[in-house]
């Protein structure tokens, strides 16, 4: 049984290292944020 | 009080072992908050806004921190817009979140518990499924399987007809032949067991990155895909091509072994490769 066949669209792939250091940014930028609420909040 | 004396204060606050417990603790918690708020607008193609957030936050932080006026409490209501705006826009994509299939096996015949299945009742099931589906598109019959592992929503399992009849070929087949009452909508697939058919989907709210030349079945297939985490085959009435869609991305022109595959992870059992 034949099936029609042509090519396969490839699924997006994503190496772990560039998942790592995006994770890392990600943290980076939460941390960032994180800092400055903390402190404004305890400023008064 | 100026911003040195503000900066004084605070130094000294966090010199003391419950201030310094307390800073702390608060800064890990508002990280884990802000980390996944970032992330979830990243994975969904908002990086600006992400951005955009920081930017807001520093500003706001900086303006309260210079006018004495202002109570400091106010500061929060910036991340409290942005979550609503958040929950707001992106609707869809939190249900997909809440949905999102459990880390299950289905086949989990070591550790004994949950549900177990058969070995060959399962490796029957890929047969009659992949067998089903190259039948119909050799015949040019449209056809939606929708499999799923656990949790469906129960409004669209309730728009078909409950079959929850073992897995055939033929049933599969019959169902879909047209003109059949059932042949319009989707089937269901949660295990070995066939849940329902013609049930009627949610259609895909993705309008740019679907090819124009997809119809309605097509975009019903994609469009579950997009708020459960579920797996859509579906067949081409037109063309008799088949395609897998999952997590709101299609894969056309799959062939026997593709198909092996994604049943096989579905079903968490590795085939032999050389099979024919």
């Amino acid at each position: 049984m034949d099936i029609k066949q042509n090519r396969n669209e490839n699924v997006e792939t994503k190496s772990g290292a560039k998942t790592f250091w995006k994770n890392v940014g990600f943290i980076a930028l939460a941390l960032l944020v994180a800092v400055i609420t903390v402190f404004v909040l305890n400023i008064d | 009080m100026d911003l040195a004396k503000k900066l004084s204060k605070f130094y000294q606050y966090m010199m003391t072992s419950e201030g310094l417990v307390a800073i702390v603790v608060s800064i890990f918690v508002f990280t884990v908050l802000y980390y996944y708020m970032i992330k979830f607008l990243f994975d969904n193609e908002s990086g600006a806004l992400a951005i955009l957030f920081v930017f807001v936050m520093i500003i706001a932080g900086a303006i309260i921190s210079f006018v004495d006026k202002i109570n400091s409490a106010i500061y929060l209501i910036v991340p409290a817009i942005f979550v609503m705006g958040i929950l707001i826009l992106y609707s869809v994509e939190i249900k997909r979140l809440i949905w999102a299939r459990r880390n299950t096996k289905l086949l989990d015949a070591k550790h004994g518990e949950g549900i177990s299945y058969d070995e060959d009742k399962v490796q029957h099931c890929i047969a009659e499924i992949i067998k089903a589906l190259q039948n119909m598109a050799k015949n040019d019959v449209g056809a939606i399987l929708v499999l799923t592992a656990g949790s469906f929503p129960t409004q669209i399992l309730d728009s078909g007809v409950r079959l929850e009849s073992d897995i055939s070929s033929e049933l599969i087949e019959s169902v879909f032949f047209p003109k059949t009452p059932l042949h319009d909508g989707a089937m269901i697939i949660t295990g070995t067991k066939i849940t329902a058919a013609g049930c009627f989907l949610p259609l895909s709210q993705n309008i740019e990155n679907i090819p124009k030349d997809l119809g309605t079945r097509h975009r019903a297939g994609i469009g579950v895909t997009e708020t459960i985490d579920v797996i859509s085959f579906i067949v081409s009435e037109e063309t008799g091509i088949i395609s897998i869609a999952r997590a709101g991305k299609i894969i056309r022109y799959a062939d026997t072994e593709a198909l092996k595959k994604v049943l096989s992870k579905y079903y968490w059992q590795e085939l032999e490769s050389a099979r024919k």
